[in-house]
């Protein structure tokens, strides 16, 4: 099981999103998800993104923040986001 | 797997979908949960700048003898203390050329505004008149 220590964002964390048309998850609401009690999906494939991290905001709101591994084990990076779905989690 | 899941990542655009995958890559069955922890009071993001920009933070930071980390995350503390305006910490204004006179005036806007008689004064000094060249 890997561990989920720090998470740092992609620089266009936020841009992926909006370049999608989908109502943006912020660095803050991501960063107050990462802290909350979330849960991690992993992707069985190699791909970049390796994990799904689902949790909630501050606010109260359902997000899935898409994780990439970094050279350090317990930092991952997040690249993009979007609301949670019914069903999803 | 649910309708909605799979819908998810429908909306996800083309970049995103080489990065992310598709719904059926992830195991949904074994899915982890972790506790919440303490939230520190510092976190991390990287920022993409120019090259030019780049190289000007390390020249300072290897002047001060700190790290181009420390030059950044100053930088964006005076502009935030600002008020998310441009903070001019030095203006350096030139009058009278002929007379090699330069006023260098340490800080924002508002002193500026509040040097101006000071500098209006100097302006009307006569060539020749003038003291020091160089305040």
């Amino acid at each position: 099981m890997a561990t989920f220590d720090d998470l740092v964002f992609h620089p266009d964390f936020e841009g992926h999103q909006s370049a999608a048309g989908r109502r943006v998850v912020t660095v803050v609401e991501a960063d107050q998800a990462w802290y909350g009690q979330r849960t991690f999906v992993r992707n069985r494939r190699r791909r970049a993104g390796r994990y799904l991290m689902i949790g909630r905001t501050d606010r109260g709101r359902n997000i899935t923040v898409v994780v990439l591994g970094t050279a350090n084990p317990g930092t991952w990076v997040a690249y993009t986001a979007w609301d949670t779905k019914p069903g999803d989690a | 797997m649910p309708g909605a899941r799979r819908q998810t990542f429908d909306h996800l655009s083309a970049d995103e979908r080489a990065v992310v995958g598709v719904a059926e890559d992830y195991d949904w069955a074994g899915a982890t949960t972790v506790a919440g922890s303490a939230r520190p009071n510092v976190t991390q993001f990287s920022l993409r700048v120019d090259r030019e920009l780049l190289g000007q933070l390390q020249a300072i930071a290897h002047a001060r003898g700190v790290s181009v980390s420390d030059v950044a995350r100053e930088s964006l503390e005076r502009y935030v203390r600002a008020g998310g305006r441009p903070a001019v910490a030095n203006i350096q204004v030139s009058f009278r050329p002929d007379a090699g006179l330069l006023v260098q005036v340490e800080g924002g806007r508002a002193e500026l505004a509040a040097n101006r008689r000071t500098a209006s004064v100097d302006e009307r000094v006569p060539a020749g008149e003038v003291g020091p060249s160089t305040y």
